[in-house]
């Protein structure tokens, strides 16, 4: 039985309450939930980070075979203390209300590295932190020209400073392997561009 | 660019309690040269993650685990239950290796044997802090099977074996919804025959 059987009908959520509300939302929640063996937990007391849902794009070349990154300042990296607070990226942004992720995932592409998206798959939805967040992430493939995909981009009014440049997807797994690319959107959308891209290639080439 | 071309002007405590949240106010240089104006960026302050592919290189099987996720119930998700690798929160004075192998025993009865840190990873580095440590772990997943966890912390934690090959279809099918799975596992799938030759 490897598939889950529980429910959301098998939770009661005795309260909530919101602990800080600012850019991100912190809340407090009482609840319990049924047991594998049967009955009920005693209520748990858990703190969750409300985040809106985000879309990530791979912005993949098929014909130049390489992905299209970027560079940006991270707080949460700066705040773990890490020596170079500047991850490398594929493209991710927030869903707007009213917004299909298929078109916040055109909209963010061009916007953060100037290129145009083509054909777009989606790849796969994830939770970065599940146990303590709702951040959902749909991950895109966007097949985009990595010519000229370069210079620095991003809404200066929103604080962005983001530089664009390009790379084989070999490149970029040995840059995973290596740490230079340690964020999980990044990790997960090269990943699976290593283990589909031939597949990806036949199809859009 | 690192961590000096960042100033850090002001740190505002914002909450307290399981989790810490802090605004951050700051300036940091730009590509182009020069700075930014002062920004400030809302970051959750999380402890470090070690995480665990518990791999059975002679059985060719992964040993998975399944509990329920405030998140993804906080997200309105309709199976608040995640299928997962192993996973938890490394407490002070304790290496992450020592965390994997205590971890991986408390959730799924598996004692592991060689142990090799595959990658390691921000799970969310605009918002929070969180630092991942990712091991894959050499277990026997022959008795794996039945009800694990910490009752006084709440866990209520279903261990089960998957051959691999099944895996590979539920990566496929979209069962795995957590990026430690999917990393771990998409790892597992790009190592996997040099684990089988090193390891048996």
């Amino acid at each position: 039985m490897n598939h889950p059987t529980m429910t959301r009908d098998d939770v009661v959520l005795e309260s909530c309450e919101s602990l800080h509300d600012g850019f991100f939302q912190m809340m407090h929640y009482l609840l319990r939930h049924r047991l594998f063996e049967g009955g009920w937990s005693p209520n748990l007391s858990r703190e969750i980070m409300l985040r809106d849902p985000v879309a990530g794009v791979i912005p993949y070349d098929p014909i130049r075979d390489e992905v299209v990154l970027l560079e940006q300042f991270r707080g949460g990296m700066f705040a773990a203390g890490d020596k170079h607070p500047w991850s490398i990226e594929i493209v991710a942004g927030i869903i707007e209300k009213g917004e299909s992720a298929e078109e916040m995932a055109r909209r963010e592409t061009l916007e953060e590295c100037g290129c145009t998206v083509g054909r777009l798959e989606k790849v796969m939805e994830f939770y970065p932190s599940p146990g303590g967040c709702s951040e959902l992430v749909t991950v895109f493939c966007g097949e985009v020209s990595s010519e000229g995909a370069s210079g620095v981009h991003g809404v200066a009014e929103e604080g962005e400073d983001i530089r664009v440049f390009s790379i084989s997807v070999d490149k970029a797994m040995a840059q995973i392997q290596s740490g230079a690319i340690n964020n999980s959107i990044g990790v997960i959308g090269i990943q699976w561009l290593a283990l589909n891209r031939d597949e990806l290639r036949q199809r859009w080439t | 660019m690192d961590r000096d071309d960042v100033e850090l002007l002001r740190e505002e405590p914002l909450h307290e309690g399981f989790f810490r949240m802090v605004r951050l106010h700051l300036r940091h240089k730009l590509f182009a040269g020069g700075w930014t104006e002062p920004l400030d960026r809302e970051v959750v302050l999380h402890g470090t993650v070690a995480a665990i592919i518990p791999y059975d290189p002679i059985r060719d099987s992964v040993v998975l685990i399944e509990q329920f996720r405030n998140g993804k119930f906080a997200a309105g998700d309709a199976q608040p239950w995640s299928v997962s690798i192993a996973a938890g929160m490394i407490e002070p004075g304790e290496s992450a290796a020592d965390m994997a192998r205590r971890e991986t025993l408390e959730e799924t009865g598996c004692t592991i044997g060689r142990l090799e840190k595959a990658l390691t990873f921000y799970s969310s580095p605009g918002g929070s802090s969180q630092h991942v440590t990712l091991y894959c772990g050499q277990v026997s997943a022959e008795a794996v099977g039945g009800l694990y966890g910490v009752a006084e912390e709440g866990e209520d934690i279903r261990a089960f074996e998957v051959s691999f090959t099944e895996v590979l279809q539920m990566v496929d099918g979209d069962l795995f919804d957590n990026a430690i799975s999917i990393i771990g596992l998409q790892w597992l799938d790009r190592n996997r025959e040099r684990l089988r030759r090193d390891w048996t």
